[in-house]
């Protein structure tokens, strides 16, 4: 378990997070999503002892890192991966990590192997793509067995299988009773693998739910698209209070807030012949891009509310 | 992964031994150990083989000329010359120790690895002075037996076994030690290789021509550079006698110290960049 408490970080003049608390439970994957500059980085880092809190407290399993006796065997860390130095081979890499807690090169075989970097464990790290890079941060991660992950954008520069196998790898872990945090920009991805999503925008929580309540969130608006002979005369019968129309470039109309059905009903009505009409939800990017969008006007809002710090 | 870890904990034999793999995985821990014995030797042992191998016709007196330039104890005055140089190589080793690990940023994993960041630091410091002293040793050892055939045939030997050979020879590799252990504190201090590097080798390169213009108290002030405490410290004890060889261990035990203590609160107490 991971917990974060009225967690503050500035540096210098800026503000990077801002009085945050959130709790990530064990057995679930739980996804940290925000734009790039949100404060995903900084919180990550505050929870691995790498960056001190100017006000608040961290905690991995019950502790802040610094006051365990295992460090490894509670918290595996991935935060970037060209955290390596290039002239080392992946190997002495991750035998010099695992010796610190007194690991031989028996645990490095068996996390190289479960990583698929066994056959280029020799290699030095500065030859490697960052999808490699990537498998050797999770591998270093994975290193102490331990019972919490960070993993900071562990997707980035992997190739499909990448993906997919990195994505089963967090199930299994979860699956297993770990704690399991991971970031990312890309809601799309969090989709995927993500049972609960902390949302962060400006340094703030913006949303700390299920996944599955966060996509019906989404979901709550309907879009129709339709093509009529007369687009125009369909526009006039469509207003009314509570929709949007809007013309598209394709020379279609959008319509925000009516059924198709009623849409249709409409059309006909008038004698006026469809050509398309289709409907979408909106999608996840829009859903996360809705919600970063209000915690920018929330936190632009010269007289915020709900004690906001100037 | 469902092997089953024994829970182990970062004690200090556990932090050396990391810090050792880390130390020799990487090429240019030979490329520096390599230079530091190789000039130690070349500079100490250079002028007296090259003095030997002169022939009788140009240079009927060899003891002379090397009476002439390195003084009544040419066996250990030499490798002065070497400690002299070899300490740059030492330095710059002493700084990479730390700062080639933060520069890639592989710092973030050690340390996250072991919060308590404070091991690590020592584990850094032990290792640097050790490298530094055991390079020191090495190539004084190989220095000074390798002199000792054409010394001897001149008259001018000296036995391994005499108090002051002992003493300029752990002197110097006490000396090298201690310019490592100095730099990997500024190494963690400054947040990267050049600037580190920069101000040890300005330390040991141009404070000691600088200071002495600062009227008043420059006189002073050169003398408690590490340099000078250097030279105290492995200038024969004949010559010197044994206070000013104490006098020169102390002020250098003093620079190690206050910069290691300076450098580890900060190590501990700022971020990770």
């Amino acid at each position: 378990m991971i917990e974060v408490t009225n967690l503050t970080k500035r540096f210098g003049e800026t503000t990077a997070v801002d009085d945050i608390s959130f709790t990530v439970q064990p057995g679930k994957v739980t996804g940290f999503l925000g734009p790039n500059g949100a404060g995903k980085t900084t919180t990550m880092r505050a929870i691995a002892g790498l960056n001190l809190p100017t006000a608040g407290t961290t905690a991995v399993n019950g502790k802040a890192m610094n006051r365990h006796a295992s460090p490894m065997h509670e918290l595996g860390v991935l935060l970037d991966a060209n955290d390596v130095h290039p002239g080392r081979t992946a190997q002495a890499h991750l035998e010099a990590l695992a010796a610190t807690h007194g690991m031989g090169r028996t645990r490095v075989l068996e996390v190289l192997d479960a990583t698929g970097l066994a056959d280029v464990a020799g290699r030095r790290a500065g030859t490697f793509s960052l999808g490699m890079r990537q498998r050797l941060g999770i591998a270093a991660a994975l290193l102490g067995d331990p019972a919490s992950f960070i993993l900071d954008e562990p997707i980035n520069g992997l190739d499909p299988d990448g993906v997919l196998w990195v994505r089963r790898l967090l199930r299994r872990l979860a699956d297993d009773g770990r704690t399991v945090f991971l970031s990312s920009h890309l809601m799309s991805e969090m989709a995927q693998v993500a049972d609960h999503l902390i949302v962060i925008g400006r340094g703030r929580i913006i949303r700390d739910s299920t996944m599955a309540e966060v996509l019906d969130a989404g979901t709550d608006q309907t879009r129709v698209l339709v093509k009529a002979t007369d687009p125009g005369r369909l526009a006039e019968a469509l207003a009314a209070p509570g929709v949007t129309v809007t013309r598209t470039d394709s020379g279609g109309l959008e319509v925000i807030g009516l059924e198709a059905v009623a849409v249709f009903t409409a059309a006909a009505a008038q004698g006026n012949p469809l050509h398309e009409l289709t409907t979408s939800t909106a999608s996840l990017e829009e859903a996360y891009m809705s919600l970063t969008r209000s915690a920018v006007e929330y936190q632009t809002s010269p007289d915020g509310q709900e004690g906001s710090t100037p | 992964m469902t092997t089953t870890t024994l829970r182990h904990s970062p004690t200090a034999s556990n932090l050396l031994r990391s810090e050792l793999i880390k130390l020799r995985s990487l090429r240019s821990t030979y490329w520096a150990a390599a230079l530091t014995v190789l000039s130690i030797f070349l500079m100490s042992s250079g002028l007296i083989l090259a003095v030997s191998v002169v022939p009788a016709d140009v240079n009927p007196d060899p003891g002379a000329v090397i009476l002439d330039q390195a003084g009544e104890t040419p066996s250990v005055t030499t490798l002065a010359f070497g400690y002299s140089f070899a300490q740059y190589v030492v330095a710059i080793l002493g700084v990479l120790i730390i700062s080639a690990e933060r520069g890639p940023g592989l710092l973030n994993m050690t340390l996250a690895a072991v919060p308590q960041r404070t091991p690590v630091y020592t584990a850094k410091l032990l290792l640097s002075g050790a490298v530094g002293f055991g390079l020191g040793l090495v190539a004084s050892l190989i220095s000074f037996f390798s002199v000792q055939p054409a010394l001897a045939g001149l008259g001018l030997g000296a036995d391994i076994r005499d108090v002051q050979s002992i003493q300029v020879i752990l002197g110097g590799s006490v000396y090298l030690g201690l310019i490592a252990v100095l730099s990997t504190a500024l190494g963690a201090l400054f947040k990267s290789t050049a600037s580190g590097g920069g101000v040890m080798l300005g330390l040991l390169l141009f404070a000691p021509g600088l200071v002495g213009l600062i009227p008043g108290i420059g006189g002073f002030l050169s003398q408690i550079l590490p340099t000078s405490a250097g030279r105290m410290l492995y200038q024969p004890v004949g010559t010197v006698g044994w206070s000013t060889v104490l006098t020169g261990l102390f002020i250098l035990l003093g620079w190690a110290v206050i910069s290691a203590v300076i450098a580890g609160v900060l190590f501990k107490r700022r971020d990770v960049t």
